[in-house]
């Protein structure tokens, strides 16, 4: 007869791995993993944690699962743990995939928030040249990143087809013999979309990114043009890509302002009656109460988390009937915190996503590191202008200072709270925001509305993560996204 | 953490100086920074923790949090410290280009 | 379960056979490796069991009557024991390589046997060479077949070249692969046909080990497991459902997800009533009712994470209904056994039925006919796309 082998506990001595906490107010407490694994312990039991002390078999199967402890002198938690970190930081290696081309800043609309548009769409003197168009080209495609995404923006981009006709097919010359992966992305509201620029995007495979701010009223008060029509061009012009290119040829982004907040459901209803099952309940660029705190659609991060909740509440319940919506950041949230990729997305990026997710090529030849940071320049801090087309090249421009110093200060791993949030693997460093509402870019947490926000997002998440197994299930499948 | 203190602290904290090295309570203290701010003194073997608080109404329950919260901080403190060896090893793995696989794990 | 193997009933030959294995052959001149089924004038004839005995002619029992052209069999020297090897209609033939194993699982159907029966490897060779390259699956099964070190690689490597076109599945607890060398010699093979199933009874050493019987097990399975990824291999992983598997199978998906993402396919399986499941019964059964909804959930987890996921062995009936779509009918063409009340079952087209041997011995209590016609099975699961680990250079 065999010798027969037992269920054993602890078969040697214990030693904790790397991991971090957060208190619940119910007394649970969160633990992560050095790359972002969660579990949640009750009291008695993270105290077990703590003094390696563990009685019950089972919390020990899960802690060592989750490597948040090992036996003394193993090394296949080791290997492991270190084979997620490395897949999560491989896209960091993808550098610079995201080009953003402000081919004018002309504008016939008068949005209050935008910080950047000239209402006078007569004149030229804000239109990229063509100069300046070639040689964003050609540093985009200095990037070692595989997939190039250019994305029109503005103003109205649609003002300066020219310039977008030329990118393009520029773009598209100099790929033929590189055969890396382009995608072209137009951001318009579409009030000036005609055929001629869907024969354009039909024949080289553009797509459409607009605004929409939710039902017709919030979305004209929000965004003035002459007529008040906004909403209904919008509409009209997103029918029209639909019926020409196919309904998944453009995309919608909404904005949060004062005016929005306790209308979410009305949001989410009509971007399910004009068939947009993707929605980001996205803050006012941060930048919008952080530069302008006493204009009239400033409101505060705490109103945001209330909306954000709320909105999601309502997802989750049209879900579970059967109608599927996602919440875009709570799917790249999610995406990191239950899966060992890195979406990438800027605001998610640690370090932070500037420079090296992104560049964004001004009309004028000015390059940023992101949108928010030609923001600030045009309010006249010049901190995250990386340099001049005319004088830099893709090596000047990703080296300067301009881009290093943020970088390294904002790398969440060595900020001061960041360093020891329990949240930190999913979470990101902004600085360019930090820099605008503190004056540095690491900023002081507590005080921080990024911190805040994403906070409240981790807390939100994981408390329908485990409360709620339909819930669990569709956070599994934003995540796969 | 210094603003502008005001002569009188709303509360003071006495702790063990051996047990509560000050830059976790400074840490601590750093969680709050939106509540209070704290003046740290070494006094022999006691650290004193003068906390002024930026709304007097929210201190009560701030003082409570703060205490609990320095706790927590000496334990991930200990945990940090304990785990550094191990945090070092996994991250030289990660970026070593064959992984743990070779002879000398 | 059939058994294959069995007593002739009566063997009449002139002189004992020089070879073992043989392929019927019904309507032609039989080839020097080939016994005519039926009456004929080969060196060997084989006879179903109501036939008459000739010279050179062996006698079935009656359980192998089935036996037909193209089926191939292992004869002993004197006629008296047949063992069919290789059945030309099936598409899930296997061939056993040895009983030997350094796992000694509570619930395994093939209780290991410490002797030496490496015989089996060299037929196993033999066998291969006499297969049509029309031959669609190849199983190899243990015992532990990765115990023959290079002799297994060898017969892969046969396997590959005289059976280009076959896919081929090799089941291992996987602990040899954790050596480097024996990982890199079986990547030589270089068969993109070729799939290694892997069991992986929990997320952490205490659980896999105590199940398999063997300390050590999982560190050695999981390495192995990053081997073969290392070389690009192809990998399946295997949960058996079970009394302390089951508890854990959330957390065990989960596990996988994280830490194993590319492998290529996850199959949840039912306990298999035979062998050590039923001596360790109390032990290891438990009623899949019980664990059903942990079940969906864990298949689901790894189908978000972009791993293919089957579950085998368990009936729609105890299955929620939004994992129906990943269940897969049956265990085998010929094992299937339906109970009373799957004959008023509106499933039982779709449905797996049951083990013989379960429906035997042990199977659950809630085995209940699904009244309603075709209900809508849900096509919830998303087009997850597979996530890539980074994996380091081979050493
Ligand atoms: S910003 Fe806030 S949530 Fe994010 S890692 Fe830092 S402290 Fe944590
Ligand atoms: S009743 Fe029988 S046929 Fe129907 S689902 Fe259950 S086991 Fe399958």
């Amino acid at each position: 007869m065999r010798q027969r082998l037992t269920l054993e506990t602890a078969p040697g001595p214990l030693e904790h791995l790397p991991f971090r906490f957060e208190r619940w107010t119910d007394g649970r407490v969160l633990v992560t993993n050095m790359v972002g694994e969660h579990v949640f312990l009750s009291e008695a039991e993270f105290s077990a944690l703590a003094d390696l002390r563990i009685a019950d078999p089972a919390l020990l199967r899960t802690l060592r699962a989750k490597h948040v402890v090992r036996q003394r002198g193993e090394t296949l938690p080791v290997e492991l743990l270190a084979l997620k970190y490395r897949t999560q930081h491989h896209r960091l290696a993808d550098f610079t995939g995201l080009h953003m081309f402000v081919v004018t800043l002309r504008c016939e609309h008068s949005c209050g928030y935008c910080q950047v548009s000239r209402r006078t769409v007569a004149r030229t003197e804000f239109d990229m040249s063509a100069e300046t168009a070639v040689a964003a080209v050609e540093t985009a495609f200095r990037s070692p990143s595989p997939h190039l995404k250019f994305e029109f923006q503005g103003g109205e981009p649609l003002l300066n087809m020219e310039i977008v006709r030329l990118v393009t097919q520029e773009a598209q010359r100099r790929n033929r013999d590189e055969g890396r992966q382009l995608a072209f992305v137009i951001a318009s509201n579409l009030a000036l979309l005609d055929d001629e620029v869907l024969d354009f995007a039909d024949e080289h495979d553009v797509y459409f990114s607009t605004s929409l701010d939710g039902p017709q009223d919030l979305h004209n008060g929000n965004r003035p043009r002459p007529g008040r029509d906004s909403w209904e061009r919008t509409i009209a012009g997103v029918t029209r890509i639909r019926k020409r290119l196919g309904h998944h040829r453009v995309s919608a982004l909404m904005t949060t302002t004062a005016a929005s907040l306790g209308k979410v459901r009305d949001i989410i209803d009509c971007y399910l009656e004009q068939g947009f099952h993707d929605i980001f309940l996205r803050p006012v660029s941060p930048y919008g109460f952080a530069l302008r705190p006493r204009q009239r659609r400033a409101y505060d991060m705490a109103a945001w988390i209330d909306f954000y909740r709320e909105g999601m509440d309502y997802i989750l319940e049209l879900n579970a009937r059967g109608t599927p919506v996602v919440e875009t950041y709570s799917a790249l949230v999610l995406k990191k915190m239950l899966t060992n990729a890195n979406p990438g997305y800027v605001d998610l990026t640690s370090p932070a996503g500037i420079g090296i997710a992104a560049l964004l090529y001004n009309y004028d030849g000015a390059v940023y590191a992101s949108d928010e940071g030609r923001m600030l320049a045009e309010n006249g801090d010049m901190t995250f202008r990386l340099g001049d087309l005319a004088e830099d090249s893709y090596d000047t421009l990703m080296t300067g200072a301009a881009l290093l110093d943020p970088l390294e200060e904002s790398y969440t791993g060595s900020a001061p709270q960041c360093s020891d949030c329990a949240f930190e693997r999913w979470c990101g460093a902004d600085p360019v925001f930090h820099h605008a509402t503190t004056g540095d870019p690491v900023g002081r947490k507590p005080e921080s509305a990024f911190c805040n926000r994403n906070m409240a997002v981790f807390r939100y998440l994981l408390d329908r993560y485990t409360a709620d197994p339909h819930a669990r299930e569709l956070f599994h499948a934003w995540a796969a996204r | 953490m210094s603003d502008s203190m005001p002569g009188r602290p709303d509360a003071v904290l006495t702790l063990d100086a051996a047990a509560h090295p000050a830059d976790i309570v400074q840490r601590a203290a750093y969680r709050f920074s939106d509540v209070l701010t704290v003046e740290l003194d070494r006094n022999g073997d006691t650290l004193v923790c003068r906390v002024y608080a930026r709304d007097p109404q929210r201190l009560g329950s701030a003082i409570h949090d703060l205490r609990a919260e320095i706790v927590d901080q000496v334990l991930r403190a200990r945990i940090r410290d304990e785990t550094q060896d191990l945090r070092n090893l996994v991250l030289s793995v990660a970026f070593s280009r064959t992984g743990l696989a070779g002879p000398a794990a | 379960m059939i058994s294959l193997r069995g007593r002739a009933l009566s063997a009449t030959l002139d002189r004992p056979l020089t070879r073992e294995l043989w392929r019927l052959v019904s309507d032609k001149i039989p080839g020097p490796d080939e016994a005519v089924i039926g009456s004929g004038g080969g060196t060997l004839n084989v006879v179903r069991s109501g036939g008459d005995a000739g010279p050179n002619t062996v006698v079935l029992p009656p359980h192998l009557d089935h036996l037909d052209g193209g089926d191939i069999i292992a004869v002993s020297p004197d006629g008296r024991r047949i063992e069919v090897l290789w059945r030309a209609r099936s598409r899930h033939n296997s061939l056993l390589l040895t009983e030997r194993c350094d796992n000694y699982c509570l619930m395994c159907s093939q209780p290991p046997k410490e002797r030496d029966d490496s015989r089996l490897l060299r037929r196993a060779s033999a066998l291969v060479r006499m297969l049509p390259p029309t031959a669609h699956e190849l199983g190899f099964t243990g015992g532990e077949p990765t115990l023959y070190g290079s002799g297994l690689v060898s017969l892969l490597r046969t396997a590959t070249q005289c059976l280009p076109d076959t896919e081929f599945h090799l089941l291992s607890n996987g602990r040899r692969f954790a050596d480097p060398g024996f990982t890199a010699e079986y990547a030589s093979v270089r068969n993109p046909r070729l799939m290694v199933g892997i069991p992986l009874f929990g997320a952490e050493p205490s659980l896999h080990d105590y199940v398999v019987q063997a300390r050590g097990a999982f560190d050695e399975t999981v390495s192995g497991i990053l081997a073969l990824a290392q070389h690009r291999q192809r990998i399946e992983i295997r949960v058996v459902l079970q009394k302390n598997t089951a508890p854990a199978i959330v957390e065990i998906a989960g596990f996988i997800a994280r830490n194993l993402p590319f492998v290529e396919k996850v199959a949840l399986m039912g306990l298999e009533m035979t062998g050590l499941a039923r001596a360790n019964l109390a032990e290891v059964w438990t009623d899949p009712y019980e664990y059903r909804n942990e079940l969906a959930e864990a298949a689901l987890l790894l189908r978000h994470a972009g791993i293919r996921t089957d579950i085998y062995n368990h009936q729609l009936c105890v299955l929620p209904r939004r994992v129906w779509p990943l269940a897969v009918r049956s265990i085998s063409d010929w094992k299937n056994e339906y109970l009373s009340a799957c004959m008023s079952c509106s499933v039982q087209e779709a449905c797996g039925g049951l083990f013989a041997s379960s429906a035997k011995h042990r199977h659950s209590d809630h085995i209940a006919a699904i009244p309603h016609p075709t209900p809508r099975a849900r096509e919830a699961i998303s087009s997850a796309q597979p996530q890539d680990m980074v994996m380091p250079a081979p050493p």
